[in-house]
């Protein structure tokens, strides 16, 4: 249990210093093409090798992981902005019309498949980061809307809550004081999670080509220029192959491990 | 001196050879010492009460006798059962020997069975688990012994899942699991603590019955002296992980040769000083009121259809009155009292305080919310987690137009305080460094901060320990005397308000059958209802002992 929070928080950690250092320095140039340098393998000069255009791959990966932190980040944080706010409302009018507007709206975003709704966006409104961002960041919206709703449904029955509304505060008020506080692991938790599943999705979504583009290097792009080249340099599909996979692992163990630390059913028992 | 209704049974004790012998079993969990040189024995066909408070290390003691200790526990001292010592038994012969020879009862029927099994497979599954016999005679046994705890097959089928279940029948069924494969030892830890009145009586004689029809021992768990005044045969006084006193039932109560069985003692029958005063003009006044829960439909089409929990329920409290609201639970008791604090909307009928409407358009006026003040039952639950004492008593400052701050502020609080016996310092620290009773005291703090007219006490002491309780008691008292305090004292326990009521209202089924002055209440009851809930409550012998009038202590 501990080594999980361990190992997630080094691998996030790792990949996150990677693209702050990326703004200041990098090993090389990520838009400086040497075509004859092209395929390299991993060397003392290019350490993990060099791309089809000759582009040193540890820079790359690096300014890459600014772009999947970046697009991921902003999602989630658009999916709890009104996400929560969202929940906690459907959940103080719990059966009025607000709640079920709420949730049947949710219910009706969760029934498309979130990746190819996120391909129609970028399609329709042009691809880029900024569109990335918004489709990414709709279908997180319901995710943290259902999970805030259930999770402060649960509070409303606390008596807690009775006595703030004997002291005469109102739902918006307690939503706030009294129930937001509670969630912050549940969310903090989701976040992580949420964060890890927002790489994927951009991944995916720039490596059909409707991320990040050119000359702003992504990891699903990468990828997928990659493909054609796999059997002569397997590095440079396997490179950002791995990058993509340890960051996501890495936040799945995070999110798992914070959610074991934080969740006060398992810490010892009141005194 | 102690009225014997109990019959004389051959095998009492010391007639036959232990059950189960504990020999100065100590146990300490990760370093902290948690029970100290406890010695028992249980012969066969007795029942053993072990008692004490929260925290005094009885139910570890009989996790023990079932082998169920947490992790990380270390024991020292022997545990032995027919003979074998359960503290150095491999989990499997552990595993093999509960609900064969040890069953066990728990307190809260809900949380133990499983919701979405049916019962009667709940009860073959013991039977099942030990390959005790075929699944068609497991079936046959299931049935039997349902039907021996009073569950009637024709109107509890075994097909019923938990949630279908009074509490009462749910307990019921536990004891069915216990009981199902013939154990030597059932232990019940608590087992009608979470019951009313009229359902614990029937549960504990159902209990007593089976210990001596089946000649099973048992071990009973319980911090109230008067539940097992009337069926053990030996009490086992516990404080603090020792056993400091223990004996055959009439002796230990007649005895009481230990100072803290005293203490429980005259705890479990305390009074609480309660000046007399002459009530003043009408302050709360409920006229006909109607409360509806609506209820699912049965199919799109279906007229809603309601439940009426509280049905067109009048009274009147005045000034400086004390009165008790008394019921089982989901007798509507609860629901009312929600009702008067503004909580829940009037289906007809009207509550006002002072002659305003508490709530008028279905809002609360602030005006006259902040005369009514609640302490709820739950000293766990109702304090935010996450914040402190100060401002968990101060929540209702809100309520003011124009509320203290700074200096002004924290003068406040350190006056709530004070005035529920706690100090001033106590405003900084977390709710979690409390004790439950302390908790009560704090909750009640949060009550009188703004200084209100009227305070309903909703089962406020119900969840505390006999001790603890007095105490708190003893508090209310003390601020309806020094404060003139008028307050609506909601209990299910008769006890807890014959001492601290002047006047009685009886709820069942939504409505009041029975109102009058508590004493008269009490030595007259008219209505079936209120006289079957007083036979219902378990009560200590009456002994002769002086000086039992002036027994309020002082809080704390």
């Amino acid at each position: 249990m501990k080594l999980s929070l361990i190992l997630g928080a080094t691998l996030s950690l790792t990949f996150t210093l990677g693209a702050l250092i990326s703004f200041a320095w990098t090993p090389g140039d990520v838009e400086a093409v040497n075509i004859a340098a092209r395929l390299q393998p991993p060397s003392a000069a290019h350490w993990l090798g060099t791309d089809h255009l000759g582009r040193d791959m540890l820079s790359m990966v690096m300014t890459g992981a600014r772009t999947s932190l970046a697009v991921a980040l902003v999602a989630v944080g658009l999916g709890m902005g009104l996400g929560v706010p969202l929940g906690l409302a459907a959940a103080a009018r719990q059966g009025g019309w607000l709640d079920e507007l709420v949730m049947r709206t949710n219910d009706l975003i969760f029934a498309f498949p979130s990746l190819v709704i996120a391909i129609l966006i970028t399609a329709i409104f042009g691809p880029g980061a900024l569109n990335a961002i918004l489709a990414i960041g709709i279908f997180n919206i319901p995710v943290f809307a259902r999970l805030t709703r259930g999770a402060a449904l649960s509070f409303w029955r606390r008596e807690f809550i009775l006595a703030a509304r004997v002291a005469g505060k109102g739902a918006p008020r307690i939503s706030v004081e009294h129930i937001l506080p509670n969630l912050a692991n549940l969310l903090i938790v989701q976040g992580t999670i949420q964060f890890s599943l927002g790489i994927l999705a951009e991944a995916g979504l720039s490596y059909v080509g409707l991320g990040a583009q050119p000359p702003v290097p992504s990891w699903g792009r990468m990828l997928a220029d990659a493909q054609t080249m796999v059997a002569l340099a397997p590095h440079v599909a396997i490179v950002p192959g791995l990058a993509i996979l340890l960051t996501v692992l890495g936040l799945n163990l995070l999110g798992d491990g914070l959610r074991d630390h934080l969740d006060p059913r398992l810490r010892p028992s009141r005194a | 001196m102690i009225p014997s209704s109990r019959p004389e049974y051959p095998g009492g004790p010391g007639a036959t050879q232990a059950l189960l012998q504990v020999d100065r079993l100590s146990l300490s969990i990760s370093g902290t010492d948690i029970l100290q040189e406890v010695s028992l024995t249980l012969a066969q066909g007795e029942i053993l009460a072990l008692t004490g408070e929260s925290g005094s290390g009885k139910s570890m003691t009989a996790l023990a006798a079932i082998g169920l200790l947490p992790e990380g526990a270390a024991t020292s001292g022997r545990l032995l059962l027919s003979g074998r010592d359960l503290l150095t038994l491999p989990e499997r012969d552990l595993c093999a020997l509960r609900g064969r020879e040890v069953g066990m009862v728990f307190q809260e029927p809900m949380t133990a069975l499983n919701p979405v099994q049916r019962i009667g497979d709940q009860v073959m599954e013991t039977i099942l688990v030990h390959r005790a016999m075929g699944r068609d005679a497991a079936r046959a046994r299931a049935a039997e012994v349902m039907a021996r705890v009073g569950l009637d097959p024709e109107r509890i089928p075994p097909t019923r899942y938990p949630h279908e279940l009074s509490g009462g029948q749910r307990q019921r069924v536990g004891i069915a699991m216990a009981i199902a494969l013939r154990p030597k030892l059932l232990i019940a830890d608590e087992p009608t603590t979470a019951l009313d009145v009229t359902t614990q009586a029937q549960i504990l004689e159902l209990l007593t019955g089976l210990v001596r029809e089946e000649g099973m021992a048992m071990l009973m768990i319980t911090h109230d002296l008067a539940v097992v005044a009337g069926m053990a045969d030996r009490i086992a006084v516990m404080k603090a992980g020792r056993i400091v006193e223990q004996g055959r039932t009439a002796q230990v109560l007649a005895e009481q040769r230990h100072q803290y069985t005293r203490q429980l003692f005259e705890a479990s029958r305390h009074q609480a000083p309660l000046v007399p005063v002459s009530p003043g003009e009408t302050q709360l006044s409920v006229r006909e009121a109607v409360r509806d829960y609506p209820l699912p439909r049965k199919h799109p089409f279906a007229p809603r259809r309601a439940f009426r929990a509280v049905k067109g329920v009048s009274f009147d409290i005045r000034r400086g009155e004390r009165v008790g609201l008394v019921g089982e639970s989901g007798c509507g008791k609860s629901t009312l009292s929600r009702a008067i604090l503004g909580l829940e909307p009037l289906q007809a009928g009207q509550i006002s305080l002072d002659g305003k409407p508490i709530l008028s358009h279905g809002r609360p006026d602030p005006e006259i919310r902040r005369r009514v003040q609640v302490v709820f039952q739950d000293p766990y639950g109702s304090f935010n987690p996450r914040h402190s004492v100060g401002r968990i008593i101060a929540e209702p400052f809100h309520l003011l137009p124009d509320p203290p701050k700074g200096a002004a502020r924290q003068a406040a609080i350190a006056g709530a305080l004070s005035a529920v016996g706690l100090k001033p310092e106590h405003a900084e620290a977390p709710i979690h460094a409390f004790s439950g009773g302390q908790r009560q005291r704090i909750a009640i703090a949060r009550a009188l901060i703004i200084e209100p007219e009227l305070v309903i006490f909703d089962e406020a002491v119900s969840a505390l320990d006999v001790r603890v309780r007095a105490q708190i008691l003893d508090l209310v008292a003390e601020l309806s005397r020094t404060r003139g305090l008028s307050y609506l004292f909601v209990s299910h326990d008769l006890s807890v308000v014959r001492s601290i009521t002047d006047r009685l209202l009886v709820m069942r089924d939504g409505e009041i059958v029975e109102r009058g002055d508590t004493s008269d209440v009490f030595d007259n009851p008219r209505h079936w209802y209120t006289k079957s809930l007083m036979e219902a409550a378990p009560k200590l012998p009456a002994l002769a002992m002086g000086g039992d009038d002036d027994a309020g202590g002082k809080p704390l």
